[in-house]
Parts: C-alpha cells; sequence; structure tokens
C-alpha cells in the first residue's frame, strides 16, 4: 500500500487511479478489484432510488393536487395523516414491522438472493417492493405537503379567479393554471428527497439484504476497508452533487416563464 | 388530543392547548428521571444475563419479556433512554453552538475566510446525512463520543446556515448601525444585538434536532457502527430483536414502539418551541 511515501504522493496515487476507473485499487478484506464491486452494487442501489422517485411522484403529486383542491375538508386531513408516519417513524422501526407482519400472519418473508430484473423478475419484484414502498412512504411525507401548498399558492391567486371566471373547467384551472405553475418547489423538493433518502436506503438495503451501495458502505465500516468506503464515499457525493445540478437545470426548464420549457411549449403560449 | 392532531397535520397552534406549560414541565420532569434515575422504574440490571429465563414472553416484572441472554428488555430500554438522551442532547447542544459561532461570526470576518467556511459547509450539505455519520464511525470506531462527532457534525452545517442567514439580514437594521457610530466593537455588536434578534429561529430549529439525533443514533447501533455492545442502546436492543422475530417478536415490538413514542414527543415539543418562538412551521 506504500504507507512510507509522502501523503501528497499516496493522495495523487489514489486520484490517479479514481481517474481511470480503478476507483481506489483492491479490497483491504478480500483482496478484490474495487472497481468489480462498485459496479455490482451502484446499479442496484441506482434501480431502487428510480423505483422509489418514480412512484413516489407519480402518487405523492397528484394526491398533493387533491388535497389542496378540497383544502380543509376531512379527505385532506386524511391523507396528511396518512402521509404522517413516513416523516416520523424511523424507516428500520417500520422495516422491522413489515417483516413481522409477513412472518407472523402470512409465513412468508421476503426472498434472501437479490437477483437482477431480467434474470428472474419476480423475485426481484418480491425482494425490491418493500423497501421502496417504505421510501415512497418517506417520500410522501416531504412531497404531498409541499405540492399542496404550492398549488395553494397559486390557486388564491386573481388569475385563477379569471380563469374560473371565464367558465374554464375546474380540471383545466388545477392542471393548466396552477399545477404548471407550482413546479419549481416540487422539483426541488424531489431533488433534495432523493439525496435525503440515502440514509432510509443504507438502513434498508442492509435489513433487506439488497446489494447495493448502503449496504456495502456498512459491511466494509464494520470490516474497517478503509479503500472501499474511501471510493464509495467519493462516488456517492460526486452522484449527489451532479444530481443537484440535474435538478437545477430541471427546475428552470419547468417553469412557465422560460422561453424552452416543455410546459410552454405544450400549452403553446408565445412568449 | 384535538390540538395535538390539529396542530400535528397543519403544524399551525400550540400542539398542547392551554394546558402547554403543565404538560412540558411533566414531559421534561418525566425525560430527567428516565434519563438520570432509571434505576427508579427498572428493577433489574441491564446487563444481568439470566439464561435459564431466555426469549421469555412479557409478564409482570419482566413487562417486555426478556431477550436471549435473559436480560429483562424493560430494563434495557429504560437505560437505552439514558444513552439515547446522553448523545441526543450533547450532540445537539455542541452543534448549536458551533453552528451559531461559525454562523454569526465567519460572515462578521468577511473575505476569503468567510468564503472558504461557506464552501466548506457546502461541502458537507452535500453529504446524506447518516452516510456522513458512517464515515465518521467507520474512521474513529464505535463508542459513545465518536457517535456524538458522528451526529454534530452533521447538524452544524445546518445550524450554521440558517444562523448565517438570519444574522446577515440585521446588520444592516438602524439600531445596529446606530451601535456602530456610537463605537461599539463588532463582537459588543454581534453579542448584545445581532444574537438576541436573531437568536430565536434557531433555537425552535435545533429543538427540532433531538428527535433526528434520536433517530440517527438508534439507526447507528442497529447497523452496528453505533454505540459499542456492552452500553444498552435502542439500537443495539432492536438488532438483537430482529434475529428472534418468529420467535420472540416482543423483543421488536415494545422497544419499537417506545422509540415511535419517543419520537412522537419530541416532535410535539419541537412544535411548541417553534410556537412559543414565533417561528411557525413553513411547508
Amino acid at each position: 500500500m506504500n504507507l512510507n511515501d509522502p501523503l501528497l504522493v499516496q493522495y495523487l496515487r489514489w486520484a490517479e487511479l479514481m481517474v481511470r476507473g480503478e476507483f481506489g485499487g483492491r479490497s483491504l478484506v478480500d483482496g478484490r478489484a474495487i472497481s468489480l464491486l462498485v459496479s455490482r452494487q451502484l446499479p442496484v442501489t441506482g434501480l431502487l432510488f428510480v423505483y422509489a422517485l418514480a412512484v413516489s411522484t407519480i402518487i405523492w403529486v397528484p394526491l398533493g393536487l387533491v388535497s389542496a383542491y378540497h383544502r380543509g375538508t376531512p379527505l385532506d386531513t386524511g391523507l396528511r395523516l396518512i402521509v404522517l408516519p413516513g416523516r416520523t417513524i424511523p424507516s428500520f422501526v417500520m422495516a422491522l414491522f413489515i417483516i413481522l407482519c409477513f412472518l407472523s400472519i402470512f409465513k412468508w418473508s421476503p426472498p434472501i438472493v437479490y437477483t437482477g430484473v431480467f434474470k428472474d423478475w419476480s423475485n426481484h419484484v418480491q425482494i425490491m417492493m418493500w423497501p421502496v414502498m417504505l421510501l415512497v412512504w418517506e417520500c410522501g411525507s416531504h412531497i404531498l405537503p409541499v405540492t399542496r401548498a404550492s398549488v395553494l399558492d397559486w390557486l388564491d391567486t386573481p388569475f385563477v379567479l379569471v380563469a374560473r371566471a371565464k367558465g374554464l373547467s375546474e380540471k383545466a384551472i388545477l392542471l393548466n393554471h396552477a399545477l404548471s405553475n407550482a413546479w419549481h418547489p416540487i422539483i426541488a423538493v424531489v431533488g433534495v428527497q432523493a439525496t435525503t433518502m440515502f440514509s432510509s436506503v443504507i438502513i434498508l438495503e442492509a435489513m433487506f439484504g439488497i446489494p447495493g451501495v448502503g449496504r456495502g458502505l456498512v459491511e466494509s465500516a464494520m470490516a474497517r476497508d478503509y479503500p472501499v468506503v474511501q471510493t464509495l464515499v467519493t462516488i456517492l457525493v460526486f452522484t449527489v452533487l451532479v444530481w443537484n445540478v440535474v435538478v437545477d437545470v430541471i427546475s428552470v426548464l419547468a417553469s412557465p416563464r422560460s422561453p424552452g420549457s416543455p410546459v410552454t411549449m405544450l400549452q403553446g403560449i408565445e412568449t | 388530543m384535538g390540538t395535538a392532531l390539529k396542530s400535528f397535520t397543519w403544524g399551525d397552534p400550540s400542539p398542547f392547548g392551554r394546558y402547554r406549560k403543565p404538560l412540558i414541565v411533566i414531559i421534561l420532569s418525566t425525560i430527567f428521571v428516565l434519563a438520570f434515575l432509571p434505576g427508579l422504574i427498572s428493577s433489574y440490571d441491564p446487563m444481568a444475563q439470566d439464561i435459564q429465563n431466555r426469549l421469555m414472553p412479557p409478564r409482570l416484572g419482566t413487562w417486555f419479556g426478556t431477550d436471549h441472554f435473559g436480560r429483562d428488555v424493560f430494563s434495557r430500554v429504560v437505560f437505552g433512554f439514558r444513552t439515547s438522551i446522553l448523545i441526543a442532547v450533547s450532540s445537539v447542544v455542541i452543534a448549536t453552538v458551533l453552528g451559531v459561532t461559525i454562523g454569526s461570526f465567519f460572515p462578521y470576518v468577511g473575505g476569503w475566510v468567510d468564503l472558504l467556511i461557506q464552501r466548506f459547509m457546502d461541502i458537507l450539505l452535500a453529504f446524506p446525512f447518516l452516510l456522513l455519520a458512517v464515515i465518521v464511525m467507520a474512521a474513529f470506531g464505535s463508542s459513545i463520543p465518536t457517535v456524538v462527532t458522528a451526529i454534530t457534525i452533521g447538524l452544524i452545517p445546518q445550524v450554521a446556515r440558517l444562523t448565517r442567514s438570519t444574522t446577515t439580514s440585521t446588520w444592516s437594521l438602524p439600531h445596529v448601525m446606530a451601535a456602530r457610530a456610537m463605537g461599539a466593537t463588532q463582537v459588543r455588536i454581534l453579542v448584545k444585538h445581532i444574537l438576541p434578534m436573531s437568536l430565536r429561529p434557531v433555537i425552535a430549529f435545533s429543538s427540532g434536532f433531538l428527535g433526528t439525533a434520536i433517530v440517527a443514533e438508534a439507526s447507528l447501533s442497529f447497523l452496528g457502527l453505533g454505540v459499542p455492545h456492552n452500553i444498552p442502546s435502542w439500537g443495539t436492543i432492536l438488532q438483537d430483536g430482529s434475529k428472534f422475530l418468529e420467535v420472540a417478536p416482543w423483543l421488536v415490538i415494545f422497544p419499537s414502539l417506545v422509540l415511535t413514542g419517543t419520537i412522537v414527543v419530541f416532535s410535539l415539543l419541537e412544535q411548541s418551541v417553534r410556537w412559543g418562538t414565533g417561528s411557525s412551521r413553513t411547508w
């Protein structure tokens, strides 16, 4: 490991390995190449994130719209109550309860061995379903209130009143007038959720036996496998930074005021 | 309960209604008793093993059952609360003091030092909270001071950023300028005029971190990276229990209910502090 070299030389050697895609050499525990480890773990965690974010956007944004439209009604309060446990109860407690319920009631437990989508899709769905569901629940407690508040802001504006006076349908008002303007904070909160969600991902991967980055990180941290921890952290933080830039770009593009935004193009509004 | 529900769902009124003060006193004294005199409530030593009576279901005396070494889970939960509260309070207090200092002092120093500190805080903010904690634990090994450090490092940038945003807007207020015109030193202005004005939202904000810190400690210990095994902690209790889900579900059910209840109580307290300091949640 050349520990006798000056720190700067060690650092530069490590940086060179990172840039060449060899990712910090080999694991201290079993001597496997870290690049191999990473190339196996990253896609799994990536899939977990894609599922969770896609499902939560599809579920919670429309529900936030419903919640805003029916503000103050039992439906609104009910939705809020459904979402709340996702914020209060730690994800590993929820996961324990889910596993416990399945074990004691249905005598069933999630599969132990992870398989890819194409290899055995039913096993894949069975093992990924519960962590994704918990992540979606957690996301909901942030996405739903933000969507609701943001849509409510726009529902109170004069131009929604004008739209209503013109006799537009409620659906058109909600979708074209309120939601298309309300995207900005929603995209921001989805972007932030993707990074804060990682705390839960670490735990859920370890609990459900999903061989992703989170579990890899915990295992190598316990084994004090420094090169692996270093590499994983570097890659993760780099991903977070790139993701933040992507979110910023998307939120600029989605703003109805920007000329190149898809919303503008879809509606055919002259800018 | 009605007001609690309303403030929980809408986040506006004080969660305890007109009984706010007595309820807060009751909650705080319960926390105090549990944290400093756990022996009053639990009747067994949390580490005493009794192999013959292992994995026993709950009954009179051993309210939460016994674990795989025959240790009384109720006592372990009570003593685990002490660990939790010790770690949570100390990390939140340290993070608030350091965060307020960094967030109020460096904007006043200005220049490249401020820029450097700001960028460093931005870098720390880019790390997901638990990831940062796992890194610290991996580097320094598991012990209580390390857990406190791990949680504190995650909290500091958030406090610093809030303090920065609340203090910088107050530097140009008339009475601050007047104090400067009268020849008060910068430090005096900072301590006498800036901080008293901007501390309220910061304190409300950091009171919310108590729950976060408790969850973080439990999560770290659950992963096996937190408190060492010879100290009872909720995370390790749940970790031990999760291996016996099928035969002894009570090992998991009661401790996790207590954990959840504690977090709910802490978030109600936070809400009450927010209400008391006039900085309601904005969502």
